[in-house]
């Protein structure tokens, strides 16, 4: 096995994802070649530094904007009595008007 | 993710339970604004990932089917919203031309070779940490912030775990070159 096998699995040691029989080749490798044996020193120290990256905490006033963003999505777009239309309108348009926006008014999806 | 996110939290949810919506919020949000922060690299695009992904979670509880991995769902929802985020992103660049925010990789150099802080040197590691490509930025985040195993990183990111093992290997190949040019260690 060559150098850019062993150094392929660099991340593999890292994560303690080789076997038994495949950690001790590496081992014996990464000790025996000093090029290797400095490049995953190098990685290593370059893995353990990315640990020093912080979990950020997310902003608790971000609830408020969801919970609007929710509410708009959830309200219908007509009221109930914009979905049985004007009185002064003709009661044949008026019932077709309110077929068209029913599903609008019940489930808050448009489709026009 | 927290502990606390249970069948029973996500079933109230699923009926329209805001207050039970509300503690998923706060048992997730940090992860699901965490992939969002490190992905972009700005505060502003965070967060209005963040309340994007949750308004999606929340409409899209419905059709959850409760045997899937909540958290891998969850994560998965906000990779999605932020390679859509990268796309509208670049068309609008295309459209506008080079975006102000363009990140500028720091001329080598310069720092003399003394010891650093680990203030420091927290902060040449997030300098390091930008520069990678987003999609460096967001397995790193997945395996080395969030502790995530690469069967659920493979699952967010719809590929076999040994694609998901090499995407952090490259990642994590990448970063050290960054870091040690920033280090002047080449």
């Amino acid at each position: 096995m060559d150098c850019n096998y062993y150094r392929a699995l660099f991340s593999a040691f890292v994560d303690d994802e080789l076997d038994e029989q495949e950690a001790r080749n590496f081992k014996a490798h990464i000790l025996k070649c000093k090029d290797c044996g400095e490049r995953f020193k190098a990685f290593r120290r370059a893995q353990d530094l990315l640990l020093l990256l912080e979990r950020k905490e997310a902003p608790p006033q971000l609830w408020e904007r969801i919970e609007e963003g929710i509410t708009r999505k959830e309200e219908p777009a007509y009221t109930f009595f914009q979905m049985l239309g004007d009185p002064s309108e003709p009661l044949g348009r008026r019932r077709e008007l309110a077929l068209i926006r029913l599903p609008v008014y019940r489930t808050g999806i448009s489709f026009g | 993710m927290k502990d606390g996110v249970d069948l029973e939290l996500i079933q109230r949810c699923k009926e329209d339970d805001h207050s039970a919506f509300e503690k998923l919020f706060y048992l997730c949000k940090d992860s699901v604004y965490n992939i969002a922060l490190r992905f972009t690299g700005n505060r502003q695009d965070a967060e209005d990932l963040t309340q994007e992904a949750f308004i999606k979670i929340y409409f899209g509880l419905k059709n959850f089917r409760m045997e899937s991995s909540f958290s891998t769902w969850v994560y998965r929802i906000t990779a999605n919203l932020c390679f859509d985020f990268l796309r509208r992103r670049a068309k609008r660049a295309a459209v506008e031309g080079p975006l102000e925010e363009l990140r500028e990789v720091p001329a080598r150099g310069g720092d003399p070779l003394f010891l650093l802080t680990q203030k420091e040197l927290a902060s040449k590691v997030e300098e390091a940490f930008e520069a990678l490509t987003p999609d460096e930025r967001l397995v790193l985040t997945l395996r080395v912030i969030e502790r995530l195993p690469y069967k659920d990183i493979a699952d967010i990111l719809d590929c076999s775990i040994g694609a998901a093992k090499m995407r952090v290997h490259r990642a994590r190949e990448a970063f050290r070159k960054r870091i040690s040019s920033y280090l002047k260690e080449e």
